[in-house]
């Protein structure tokens, strides 16, 4: 007998449904898998007969064909377990009574019938919702991430028993809660403020109008100036992250397995910061199963590179195009995928490889050609990308044990959302939220300069010896802090600003 | 006669293995140079006599191939001229000094060669920041002023002089290999600027290499053709000492900035300054000791804001948190001021949020 059962499967961040099909008939006792199954799911043989049998249920020792529908496309994990064991009780007719067929079943079953956790549910429910679906099983342990996909009718189960019971209507079920989008603790859970952060005016200042415009940043400075601590408290002053934004980073969390079972959702923006060790496809994405990179599981929050010069070439030069179209496309064999990796880029660098250049009182024993190697390393091209490079001081002792009353995050917060608040009004009608996103058609359009404005530009151009290229950089952020003064148009005192941002990298 | 001898000497100067010493000789065998077209046979004897880099056969086979032609017509189609000593635009300061050389091989505005006032200015190539900026202002304001200005080629001290004194054009730089290894130079497109706006020269016909053994040899021309040499930066071991020796050697001014004692890159300065060499904290100090006739202006048109800032920087305090503090502003009011006083040029950024005076 026949029987069709609901599942899904990934693309990327993308679900679709799959149509198992199992066809139990007498002959030699045989289990196959057909339909473009990768080895993943061709494991599945061994995991669903063990499961079928030690939760008490009868395994039919015929031939038994499963088929995944649509046969074009590759399925890989283990999420079609559930289907294929429901499908081969039903196709076999081994339970008494008849299982309810309108449920998507995801998840993967362990040797004694447990139903395991998957990384991926949220994308595949959010895509199955869209796609009108309306009622699943799927992983108890799931069930926090299950609860942020609204207006659905999941039932997050412990085994294949408590499955086989609520398809045949035995039993008591609860569907899963809807959890409400509360960022309410946000505040508290914050391990890093920038209050504790002593000292740094200026630094912390540049880093308010990074924030506040979504431009990147570089810190210059010697090592233990207190660059990674200032980068770590970027999220604290970031705008809260609202539910579509928690939904998209979630997504890409739970497809890489990442995500904790008992968070269900990011609330917070992520702070990525991969070692420059790491490797490519880690940082980048990609691998045989197309996996999101360190700059997808950025997404929406900070992506934090200590050293950046010691990160190899091909790494760095990979971070353009996502830091151009905040997307990044990941490769495989046959097809590609595409994964959002809209970050703010922080970066730090030293002065020099041994990091004494510029001291007064440490020597620098790098040659002169090493020196320019270690900042050759990061390309003019990326450093385009980079609208704010400022200097961080050493830390001073007496900065250390100052009493002085430092501003909180929370403080810092308001401003930066005041000003995004400003940017999202500014750029309704364009495909763009932040200032740093602007490419030339708008800065024509939102960054008027006046005759002194542009006078102010062209002498400090020529005095300072700036880079044409850097011109759009200084508007950019100098529209970022007039947003931050609450005033409409760029003044003098704003590009003045803009213009103390910039490295000096003159060497 | 002074054609046949200025086609002698670039004929003889364009023997690359031809030593120095041995030109010399040959030019001392006779009253004019020129006259080896006429009359080999004293040269002849005096090559076959010693190993000096030329053979007779090969100065016999040039003379009789018109091989001077062939170098001249080379150096016109590469835009290079040449002064030799015969000329009369050879500058003077170079005239009289021990192994001045031949031919300068030049590109640009030969008329800088004999300035009224020159002043050469070299640092070494790891020049902190501020005293990189300071340098570009003195270069700035001397070359404005008609002072035409000496310098070498290399990144860091050099590259500073040339960016200072590029606006006037008067300024000479000195290369240490012949035009044709101009490509490999890192500061390649600042010296075509120097080509256009003022002069780079070589005492080395165009196929000559740098090599290490050279910058010490060049410098001797830095030094001889300014009327003082100042010394902007320097290790105790760095190549800027050799100009410095030179300077003395030739009985010119040398003027120093002055360091932090402890700090590396300052220290041949700071020793120069004990054997007697000028300390220079402003364009005056040069200006008084080689009488030249030019009017520094140091008048800048502050705010009063920018004033009290300035101020603040002038006193020492220089970082930008500490300025904060010690005027009770908010640092965002602070910037802008901060800008304001670097487009003015009385100010620079030192190492991260650091800002220097450098007026
Ligand atoms: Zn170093």
């Amino acid at each position: 007998m026949l029987a069709k059962v609901k599942s899904y499967a990934l693309i990327g961040l993308t679900g679709f449904p799959v149509d198992v099909e199992v066809d139990v008939s007498n002959g030699l006792p045989s289990f196959e898998i057909v339909g473009l199954p990768d080895a993943s799911v061709k494991e599945a043989k061994e995991r669903v007969r063990s499961a079928i049998r030690n939760s008490g249920k009868k395994y039919p020792n015929v031939k038994v064909t499963v088929n995944l529908a649509p046969a074009d496309v590759k399925k890989q994990g283990s999420y079609l377990d559930l289907a294929i064991a429901i499908g081969i009780l039903t196709a076999s007719n081994s339970e008494a009574e008849r299982l309810d067929d309108s449920y998507v079943l995801i998840g993967e079953l362990s040797l004694d019938g447990t139903i395991r956790a998957i990384s991926g549910l949220l994308p595949m429910l959010i895509s199955a919702k869209n796609n009108g679906s309306t009622k699943f099983i799927v992983p108890y342990e799931n069930a926090v991430e299950a609860s942020y996909v609204l207006g659905t009718e999941v039932y997050a189960l412990k085994n294949l028993t408590e499955a086989v019971a609520l398809l045949q209507g035995k039993g008591e079920f609860e569907p899963v809660k809807s959890s409400n989008y509360d960022t309410a603790l946000y505040e508290s859970s914050l391990v890093n403020d920038l209050s504790f952060v002593k000292g740094q005016a200026f630094a912390k200042r540049a880093l308010e109008v990074a924030v506040a415009g979504g431009h990147n940043i570089l810190f210059e400075g010697p090592p233990g100036a207190g660059k990674s601590m200032m980068a770590k408290c970027i999220p604290s002053i970031m705008p809260k992250m609202s539910f579509e934004e928690a939904l998209e980073t979630t997504k890409i969390h739970s497809v890489a397995g990442v995500l904790r079972n008992d968070e269900g959702i990011i609330k917070y923006r992520p702070f990525m910061t991969p070692h420059h060790t790491a490797s490519h496809v880690a940082i980048v994405g990609g691998g045989s199963n197309a996996m999101p990179g360190v700059i997808s599981l950025a997404h929406n929050g900070v992506l934090y590179l200590d050293e950046m010069p010691e990160y190899p070439r091909k790494v760095l030069e990979c971070l353009r195009q996502p830091l151009e179209d905040r997307v990044i496309t990941v490769t495989r064999a046959k097809a590609s995928v595409e994964y959002p990796a809209s970050f703010m880029l922080c970066g730090s660098l030293n002065p020099c490889p041994c990091g004494n250049y510029g001291s007064k009182n440490k020597v620098c024993k790098c040659t002169v050609s090493e020196i320019r190697k270690y900042r050759a390393r990061l390309s003019e091209p990326l450093l385009d990308r980079i609208d704010i490079q400022v200097g961080v001081e050493g830390v001073v002792y007496s900065d250390l044990v100052s009493t002085k009353e430092e501003e909180s995050s929370l403080d810092v917060r308001k401003r930066v959302e005041f000003a995004r608040k400003i940017q999202f009004e500014r750029f309704k009608e364009d495909s763009i939220k932040t200032n740093a996103e602007m490419k030339e058609i708008h800065i024509k359009k939102y960054c008027k300069l006046n005759a002194e404005c542009e006078n102010i530009l062209k002498s400090s151009f020529e005095s300072l010896n700036l880079s044409a290229r850097a011109r759009s950089r200084i508007i950019k952020v100098a529209r970022t802090i007039a947003d931050l003064a609450f005033s409409e148009h760029i003044l003098p005192e704003h590009i003045l600003e803009a213009v103390g941002y910039r490295s000096n990298s003159s060497r | 006669m002074t054609s046949l001898n200025r086609n002698a000497i670039i004929l003889l100067d364009g023997f690359l293995n031809f030593e120095y010493k041995h030109k010399v000789k040959i030019i001392e065998l006779y009253e004019n140079v020129g006259e080896i077209f006429s009359n080999l046979q004293p040269a002849i004897t005096y090559l076959n006599s010693v190993d000096c880099g030329l053979t007779s056969n090969a100065l016999i086979t040039a003379i009789n191939n018109n091989y001077v032609n062939t170098l001249l017509e080379s150096y016109n189609n590469s835009g290079v001229s040449v002064v030799t000593i015969y000329d009369s635009n050879y500058p003077k300061r170079l005239l009289d000094l021990p192994f001045n050389p031949l031919c300068i091989y030049a590109k640009g505005n030969l008329e800088l060669l004999n300035a009224k006032n020159t002043l050469s200015i070299v640092g070494s190539r790891k020049t902190l920041t501020e005293y990189a900026k300071m340098t570009a202002n003195f270069s700035n304001t001397f070359s404005k002023s008609g002072v035409v200005i000496i310098t070498g080629v290399a990144p860091g001290g050099d590259t500073a002089v040339i960016n200072g004194a590029l606006e006037s054009g008067n300024v000479i730089c000195v290369l240490a290999s012949g035009f044709n290894y101009l490509d490999i130079e890192a500061n390649r497109e600042l010296i075509n600027k120097v080509v256009k706006k003022g002069l780079l020269i070589s005492e080395y016909p165009l196929d000559v290499a740098p090599r290490n053994f050279r910058y010490p040899v060049r410098n001797r021309i830095i030094a001889g053709l300014g009327d003082g040499v100042l010394i902007v930066s320097g290790t105790l071991t760095s190549g800027t000492r050799h100009t410095a020796s030179y300077a003395l050697d030739y009985g010119k001014d040398v003027f120093c900035f002055p360091y932090s004692p402890t700090y590396e890159g300052g220290k041949l300065c700071n020793s120069l300054i004990k054997d007697g060499a000028v300390l220079v904290t402003n364009e005056e100090d040069i200006s008084q000791v080689l009488r030249f006739e030019t009017k520094v202006n140091n008048i800048i048109d502050l705010t009063e804001r920018e004033e009290q800032v300035y101020n603040v920087i002038k006193n020492g305090v220089t970082k930008v948190d500490d300025i904060c503090a010690e005027l009770d502003v908010k640092i965002f009011a602070l910037m802008p001021i901060i800008s304001s006083l670097e487009i003015k040029g009385v100010i620079t950024k030192g190492t991260a949020s650091e800002y220097l005076p450098i007026k």
